[in-house]
């Protein structure tokens, strides 16, 4: 098979949550889940053969994006990144998910792609998964016993595999509603504009004046999974950011980090510019008011 | 299931078919419905040579879109945008700035033009720039299919004042 | 000189079809009864062919013909070339590259053809692979082709080993050159393998009629070529051959050479009439097609304190992947060009093509000028440096003049060199302050032919008094059909509307090489215009006739007796009367070649120009960049190309052309290469193969310089592959400019620049 055609495989069209819940207990590993499309078909045209395919398409109420202040942000499993950035709220309250949203594929692919898809694809390099985990969120797995959620820093186990188990559907990500005192960005690095990143970074601040009381540094692209960096965030959290935190904060990440070579860049490089695209992020974060 | 029964509107015709469920909406509309205006480039979603409009105004890929999945959409192509022989204001302003080389990128870049002015209608240098992104254009740089969105926006202003 | 549609902006004649959708390219034709093919391609660099086992194919569901070399006449058919025949359209012993095709099907659906492909086959005898081409012309190295000599070629080519051939230019004594000079520089510059990236794919349909001949439609810049080689690998003569061309997406001189289309006939004759198309997915034409030559180009120059170049000297290797294609012709347009547009008494050229188990390389828009300009522009750099000169000075210092001459001997008549650099210069601000402290500013200086061989045209006045032009020059997209209707209109005194142009059909239209080599406008031009005074002459004549008198005035599409517009002859009475006055439509004809020999042989060793070149054309490109000293990321803020293309026809085209060519070269600059893992092609895709978007595109500024040749039409010389060649080094040389580091290997990633700086850190503080 090639680019031009797709091989074959049978298409499961759920019309509701339960049918699709029943599909995934039926037929298990063999299914391959498809929400907005593009990730999937890319995948296959690369040479996956998912002997079935089950399509979310005809669900109909899962393309919400709601948000309440107290409760934080609610993105359902058919939410497109598109509707992510026409989202005014979005913009406001969660400044890192909507500049991944912003930049993640071209806005064609927005116009399809998931959120939620996007999360369980686990990429490592996945823009919109890195500004999630920054930001703090679970996942909602609806399974046959019922729902269930899991914590985003739980949810990527390693490269490509992920806490959903095989008969489980994710239906939504939750967001958590951002403290008032919340600063956050997200940036990347790529070959060209119209690019996977080649590294990136997403981070929370909870800011008292100048002084960082808590943080979240995320960084994508630079391990097997998008990786939350526990080890730095000491050196951030409790300080007064200042360059030389910034700079102390750039010389552990580069240290935590566990980048590889790959078609887009090589781990010396990944290495190298750890350190500045967090520092650009976290200054990107305090600018913006 | 391995084929199905769908309804797709093109260009404002009814079309019923049934169609295997490992075809694309590229394959659909360029074999079954033999419109050859929407392109194959390069079948990952880089080039958008396959860009369609859904619903009028929003700009998706034929090519990573399963014909099965898109049961009663509304889709047009760029020849669904010429009325009576008179060609749409963003056509018209391609054709008008020098903006088509070899012209295979066109009929993409001229949905995604529609696609950005249906959103922005005053769109600046670089917000046409970073629109574009998912259009690749290896002819003209650029340069001219910037200005012609450009101008496209200024005769969709007169259009609807005129 | 002013004229009513020469030097304008037009609409381009097919515009509005492009606009509309309707216009066809090859995957949007469908005939009745066609077949798909797939070809079966080989999953090894280099091995022997044990034995292939078609049977299971035969028997798949949906196909109707299965191909080998077998199928051929004699051992695997005819071998093709354009200089040195040694490819065969199916491998006949063993497979030289990664993708080289084996076999191929015909079936009723392009998923039954790659199913049945996949049953088909293969057993190989792997050989040792050389992929690099200076291991490739190491003594001893096993060979990728046992008797290189052995293959027909069209000149002398030097050739042995793995040596394809060798083109050595020379003027002057470089030796003596270099005992003179003050300061002499020396480096060695690289440059990937870039995908020429057309955005349709390349493809072909076939299909024999009940006479035994065959008509092919392809996308081929050259349907004569494609004829040819059909011909000469298939042993169909011929006259049993037709090639037509549709609407063609792109070409940048990867669709001239041979593809898919011998594949096609190939299957086409096992399939009792039925048509068969083969239209490549992407990830088979980015590995499997005909990129450009990676080149290795190790550079001396010599120079006096005040700036004057002495001489220059250049050992480039080109790598000619599997086949030798365009290759020699490559790697001696490459040689020819390397000089540049400044007048350097004492030069030394020497390119060789050399084979490695890689995807064959081919055409690509500057053919071997594009890797040597590069490398040529950045010397001058690193030349002006170490005599503390300013780059635009010492190129102003050396640069060329009308008159002067190129390698080789040939007079430049028309060369706005120097404009350029002032244009270009200017254009930029190249001596404004500098707004930060990692901006730069670099140039460099590009020469180019327009055109060579022939090209022959037909111009008819209709019966109704409008004009068809016959010719066989295709558009790829650079805009050369409304050109050669704008010349016919302008010399005929009629609207654009008013000529037709019918083009690419080797039944129909006269003989012309290829699009390439920058060759339409000034070839191809001069052919319909030499066509249309014939037919305008005819015209007179046949007015003389009819109104009795030989003073005549030609005005709106009349002609009258001076003096009397009242008794005028329109075009269309003479359109009328034309068949049982003449005997038929007055027709016009040409076949125009350049004819002023251009190269002395005895300045020239292995060289395939047998004919002459048309007029060269000049440029500068200047572009000002600011690089990220923590990222290694290089912004490429603005670019303006200055270029004397003699006289633009089409404005607009012209701009677009230019504007087009830089975007391609800052990609071959900053982001394109094909990336090998042991002969095997890892990034066969447009997601990992990086061409530039729009988000990319700097401010570009073409500015338009105007020699007006005597010897193009309405003096007009040509711009398409020039517009290429500057970028990449003018980006270079802003880098330097900006952050004193020279990347000395295209593309320069992110990557590449940060570790040119860290490099450079290290050494300072070493030397601290």
């Amino acid at each position: 098979m090639s680019t031009l055609v797709l091989p074959d495989f049978e298409l499961l069209l759920p019309q509701n949550i339960a049918e699709a819940v029943g599909y995934l207990s039926q037929y298990g590993k063999d299914v391959t889940v498809m929400a907005g499309g593009t990730d999937v078909l890319c995948q296959i045209k690369g040479g996956l053969r998912p002997p079935y395919i089950l399509s979310l398409a005809e669900i109909p109420d899962l393309d919400y994006v709601i948000y309440d202040p107290s409760k934080g942000l609610r993105i359902g499993a058919m939410a497109t990144m598109a509707q992510v950035v026409e989202n005014s709220a979005v913009k406001a309250s969660y400044p890192a998910l909507w500049q991944s949203a912003a930049q993640n594929g071209t806005p064609q692919t927005r116009n399809t792609a998931t959120v939620v898809g996007n999360i369980l694809r686990a990429s490592p390099a996945g823009d919109c998964s890195c500004a999630i985990m920054a930001h703090g969120a679970t996942v909602v797995l609806a399974g046959p016993d019922g729902t269930r959620e899991v914590d985003i820093d739980e949810f990527w186990l390693d490269y490509l595999v992920t806490a959903r188990k095989p008969d489980e559907l994710a239906v939504e990500v939750k967001v958590r509603p951002p403290k008032k005192t919340a600063r956050s960005a997200f940036s990347a690095l790529n070959r060209t504009r119209q690019d996977l990143s080649k590294v990136s970074a997403a981070v929370l601040l909870e800011m008292d004046g100048k002084t960082c009381t808590d943080c979240r540094v995320v960084m994508g692209a630079v391990a097997p999974f998008i990786l939350r960096l526990r080890g730095t965030e000491p050196h951030l959290k409790g300080a007064a950011v200042t360059e030389e935190v910034i700079a102390k904060v750039a010389a552990f990440a580069s240290q935590e980090i566990r980048p590889i070579d790959d078609i887009r860049s090589t781990a010396e490089y990944r290495r190298a510019v750890c350190g500045p695209l967090l520092a650009r992020t976290i200054r990107a974060a305090l600018k913006a008011a | 299931m391995k084929r199905r029964d769908i309804t797709l509107y093109v260009n404002e015709e009814k079309y019923e078919l049934n169609v295997p469920v490992n075809k694309t909406l590229l394959q659909v509309l360029r074999e079954d419905l033999g419109l050859m205006d929407t392109k194959y480039g390069c079948g990952l979603g880089e080039c958008g040579a396959c860009s369609v409009l859904l619903d009028g105004d929003k700009a998706i890929l034929a090519c990573l879109a399963l014909a099965a999945t898109m049961n009663g959409k509304h889709i047009t192509t760029v020849r669904g945008l010429e009325r009576d022989g008179e060609l749409h204001p963003v056509q018209q302003a391609f054709v008008e700035t020098g903006a088509i080389q070899c012209g295979f990128c066109t009929p993409g870049m001229i949905i995604k033009g529609v696609s950005m002015l249906a959103r922005n209608p005053h769109p600046d240098e670089t917000e046409i720039k970073h629109g574009l992104e998912g259009n690749l254009c290896r002819c003209t740089g650029y340069v001219k299919i910037i200005k012609a969105i450009q101008r496209a926006g200024e005769l969709l202003d007169s259009r609807s004042s005129g | 000189m002013r004229y009513k549609l020469v030097g304008n902006r037009v609409v381009k004649v097919d515009a509005r079809e492009k606009a509309l959708g309707s216009a066809l390219y090859i995957d949007d034709i469908v005939l009745p009864g066609m077949l798909y093919g797939k070809i079966l391609r080989s999953p090894y660099a280099h091995a022997r062919i044990v034995h292939i086992d078609i049977s299971k194919a035969l028997k798949a569901p949906g196909v109707k013909a299965v191909v080998t070399a077998k199928d051929l006449p004699g051992k695997g058919g005819g071998l093709v070339g354009p200089f040195i025949k040694d490819e065969p359209i199916f491998a006949v012993d063993k497979v030289r590259y990664v993708g080289e095709p084996v076999a191929a099907v015909a079936a009723t659906d392009l998923a039954a053809a790659d199913a049945a492909a996949s049953l088909i086959h293969v057993e190989y005898e792997e050989l040792p692979a050389l992929f690099d081409p200076v291991e490739a012309m190491r003594e001893g190295a096993p060979l990728i082709h046992d008797n290189v000599k052995g293959y027909f070629a069209v000149f002398d080519a030097r050739r042995g080993g793995n040596v394809c051939s060798h083109t050595t230019f020379f003027e002057g004594d470089v030796e003596r050159g270099f005992q003179e000079s003050h300061v002499i520089v020396e480096e060695t510059l690289r440059t990937p393998m870039q995908y020429q990236a057309y955005i349709e794919p390349i493809g072909a349909i076939a299909q024999f009629d009940g006479a035994g001949r065959v008509t092919v439609w392809s996308n081929t810049q050259g349907i004569f070529v494609t004829q040819d080689r059909i011909c000469e690998s298939l042993k169909i003569p011929m006259s049993k051959i037709r090639v037509i061309a549709p609407k063609i997406g792109g070409g940048f001189g990867g669709k001239i050479e041979t593809t898919v289309q011998p594949h096609c006939v190939a299957l086409a004759q096992k399939t009792g009439g039925r048509p068969v198309k083969i239209v490549l997915p992407r990830e088979e034409d980015i590995s499997n097609t005909r990129p450009r030559h990676p080149a290795i180009m190790s550079w001396k120059m010599g120079l006096k304190k005040d700036g004057t170049i002495l001489a220059s000297q250049m050992s480039a290797i080109f790598d000619s992947g599997a086949y030798a294609d365009d290759g020699p012709g490559v790697v001696a347009v490459g040689a020819i060009t390397a000089r540049g547009p400044y007048r350097i008494r004492n030069i030394r050229m020497d390119s060789y093509c050399v084979y490695t188990n890689k995807v064959k390389t081919g055409a690509m828009r500057g053919f071997g000028n594009t890797q040597t300009t590069y490398s040529r522009e950045c010397m001058l750099d690193i030349a002006a440096r170490a005599v503390g000169m300013d780059p635009l000075e010492l190129r102003m210092k050396n640069a060329i003049e009308p008159g002067d001459k190129s390698v080789g001997g040939q007079t430049l008549h028309s060369v706005g060199f120097k404009e350029s650099l002032t244009a270009a210069s200017e254009g930029l601000g190249w001596n404004r302050p500098k707004e930060t402290k990692y901006r730069g500013r670099g140039m460099a200086g590009i020469n180019h032919i327009s055109g060579l061989l022939t090209v022959g045209s037909v111009v008819r006045l209709n019966e109704d008094g409008t004009f068809t032009i016959q010719c066989g020059a295709m558009d790829i997209g650079q805009g050369s059909d409304t050109v050669l209707v704008q010349i016919v209109a302008e010399e005929m005194g009629v609207p654009m509307d008013d000529v037709r142009l019918a083009s690419g059909d080797t039944d129909a239209t006269p003989y012309t090489w290829a699009t390439t080599a920058n060759r339409i406008t000034y070839t191809g031009g001069n052919s319909v215009l030499l066509a249309a005074r014939d037919v305008k002459r005819q015209m007179r004549d046949l007015a003389a006739q009819m109104l009795d008198t030989e003073n005549l005035e030609t005005k709106d599409k009349k002609i009258f007796a001076k003096g009397n517009p009242d008794k005028a002859l329109t075009y269309h009475d003479l359109g009328k009367v034309s068949v049982w006055v003449k005997g038929g439509p007055l027709i016009g004809k040409s076949n125009f070649m350049v004819e002023e020999p251009t190269l002395d042989p005895r300045c020239a060793i292995g060289h395939p120009f047998g004919t002459p070149f048309s007029a060269w054309i000049f440029g500068t490109q200047a572009a000002e960049v600011e690089v990220d000293p923590d990222t290694g990321e290089v912004r490429v803020l603005k670019l303006v190309a200055a270029h004397d293309v003699g006289q633009a026809i089409n404005v607009d085209g012209v701009e677009g052309q230019i504007e087009g060519g830089v975007v391609q070269g800052l990609g071959y600059g900053l982001c394109e290469a094909v990336l090998f893992d042991k002969g095997r092609i890892t990034n066969p895709n447009l997601t990992d193969y990086k061409i530039p978007p729009a988000a990319d595109v700097p401010e570009i500024t073409p500015i338009i310089i105007e020699t007006h040749d005597q010897t193009g039409p309405f003096g007009a010389k040509g711009i398409g592959e020039a517009a290429l060649m500057g970028a990449a080094p003018a980006v270079a040389n802003a880098i330097f400019d900006a952050i004193g580091v020279r990347v000395t290997e295209l593309p320069m990633t992110a990557e590449k620049v940060l570790k040119a700086i860290q490099e450079k850190r290290a050494r300072e503080a070493k030397a601290s």
